[in-house]
């Protein structure tokens, strides 16, 4: 129980990866505040099985792309658990599309809750995390570390992301706060699905990932969680990718070259021109 | 150790330069969670009895082995003494190394070659050694490297250069052997308190600064490295794989100008 009379606050800590994360922490003793977004069954459901694994929970419902929504949250942190010594920043929020078809209502979106959201949550969560010197986790994604087709606005905004949590450690180091980053590969949740093609994404990470596989929510979580843990203490400001191992390289053995079914003619930035073949193959050279 | 987990139980783990620094740290953590834990040494032997002493009064299963491997047949006789006390191997730290400071100017071709034989032929040599073993338990390579990797400290390029390679070495292993069920990844270190600052001319001036200018945790233990190797040797880390992951207490986080605001505007001016 190495987390024991902690208390974790994890946005969208109610699904997906974040629910893993929230778990991990109840089982190490810590107890949470969950931010979700308006889905309260699925919420209420979550802070059941958190409760019944040990852990008191505060529920929190907000909407963290609009700056209010982040004041709320902390006017309810204040009169319920009023302490945070772990902040989880899970929440995310995208739009897919091609550069040359992003609009700046989608692009916006993103990096307000992608960036702007994470700032000012964590700046709100400081008085509290200052006390005993705290942790910040946050979720990020491979996406800003290379690209996938249609994924710019997430891709980018996660890495201005990873970039805030680098200078929240530079800058908060001297309160003991250690603040670093998992960006994730694939991974098996519902923002998968954003991807106008899922499947050719699972096919190519089974294929040119080294793990051979899709991610699942535990696999991030655990890295998350042991970010979160005096165990990491020593890594501070860094992004670690988890990510099966699709960053490695090309393995030429596998390059079909012209049996290779090509990418239709038309536009190439076009989402609907992929298919699960040529994604898997032209994607593997990131 | 305040650890409870025993997620290496049943397990062998081989730590070469384990006779001190980061490889004891790390052979004393393994141990202490459960895995049978082969001790290698070149000419320490003395403290490598020690750290087998320590590790068996906690209670633990501990070898110390003797291997010179810069020997060309130094890593395969390293392994068939393994062989001897254990029929597997799951975790393999080559944490052999040295560290000399030389400027470019005063390079010698024996100090080059002779940290890229420590920290890239011999590393190479042990993990092609190991490999079969770590095929049969779908075993765990995690490597040691340096920041001195990824940005240049003056006078450390025999061991910047030779633990770049390391890395790249890494990528190349993780990326042909996970398929087989070897997952390699790395640590880059930032300065650890091994003694070696000691032995160092520059050693205070490394100390002087890391304490001074680090944001973070500054100086580390070889308490603090072993952790993170073990997570990377451990079943929670299974999606990180070709990785190296920076440690070093936010050495190189960032720059602080606080010394040259105080310069230049006097020591009461704020940031």
């Amino acid at each position: 129980m190495q987390l024991k009379g902690k208390v974790a606050l994890v946005t969208g800590g109610t699904r997906g990866i974040g629910l893993e994360v929230s778990t991990r922490l109840a089982d190490r003793g810590a107890d949470l505040i969950l931010v979700y977004k308006k889905d309260i069954e699925n919420a209420e459901a979550a802070r059941e099985s958190l409760e019944q694994r040990g852990a008191k929970v505060q529920l929190v419902q907000a909407d963290l792309r609009k700056p209010d929504g982040v004041d709320a949250v902390f006017e309810e942190v204040r009169s319920g658990l009023d302490q945070i010594d772990i902040l989880v920043l899970n929440a995310a929020f995208g739009t897919m599309g091609a550069v040359d078809r992003m609009g700046r209502y989608s692009w916006r979106a993103s990096y307000d809750t992608n960036v702007l959201s994470p700032m000012l949550t964590a700046r709100n969560a400081l008085p509290w995390l200052k006390k005993k010197g705290g942790v910040i986790t946050a979720i990020s994604t491979l996406g800003a570390h290379t690209a996938y087709p249609t994924y710019v606005a997430i891709g980018s905004s996660k890495a201005a992301m990873e970039t805030l949590i680098r200078y929240m450690a530079f800058e908060w180091g001297e309160y003991g706060i250690r603040a670093n980053s998992v960006a994730a590969g694939p991974v098996e949740t519902r923002a998968i699905d954003w991807f106008r093609y899922p499947d050719a994404v699972r096919i190519f990470t089974a294929k040119k990932g080294l793990a051979g596989r899709m991610g699942l929510p535990a696999d991030i979580a655990e890295v998350a969680v042991w970010l979160c843990t005096d165990e990491s203490r020593w890594i501070w400001g860094q992004s670690i990718i988890a990510e099966g191992g699709i960053l490695c390289g090309v393995d030429f053995a596998e390059w079909k070259g012209n049996e290779t079914p090509s990418a239709s003619a038309g536009d190439p930035n076009a989402p609907t021109s992929i298919d699960a073949e040529s994604e898997a193959t032209e994607g593997g050279a990131a | 150790m305040t650890t409870t987990c025993r997620r290496f139980e049943g397990q062998v783990a081989l730590i070469t330069g384990a006779s001190r620094g980061i490889g004891a740290g790390v052979a004393k953590r393994l141990a202490a969670e459960g895995a049978a834990v082969a001790v290698a040494y070149n000419t320490g032997v003395s403290n490598a009895e020690a750290v087998v002493q320590s590790i068996r009064d906690a209670g633990g299963e501990a070898v110390a082995l003797q291997a010179d491997l810069l020997d060309p047949k130094g890593a395969r006789k390293l392994i068939a003494a393994l062989r001897e006390h254990h029929d597997r191997l799951d975790v393999l730290v080559p944490a052999a190394g040295h560290a000399e400071i030389k400027k470019l100017e005063d390079m010698d071709i024996d100090t080059w070659q002779g940290s890229f034989a420590i920290h890239l032929d011999a590393v190479l040599e042990t993990c092609q050694a190991a490999y079969p073993l770590l095929q049969e338990s779908k075993g765990r390579i995690v490597l040691l490297s340096t920041v001195g990797a990824e940005a240049a400290f003056p006078g450390f390029a025999a061991v910047g250069a030779a633990k770049a390679g390391l890395q790249s070495l890494m990528q190349y292993m993780a990326s042909e052997w996970i398929r087989k069920g070897v997952r390699v990844n790395a640590v880059s270190c930032g300065t650890v308190d091994t003694g070696i600052l000691e032995r160092w001319e520059i050693g205070p001036r490394v100390r002087a600064f890391v304490e001074q200018k680090t944001v973070g945790l500054g100086i580390g233990k070889p308490e603090d490295v072993a952790p993170i190797v073990a997570f990377l040797a451990a079943e929670e880390s299974r999606y990180i794989v070709g990785h190296s992951v920076i440690a070093d207490g936010g050495m190189t986080l960032g720059i602080d100008f606080e010394e040259w605001v105080h310069e230049a505007y006097g020591k009461d001016a704020k940031l």
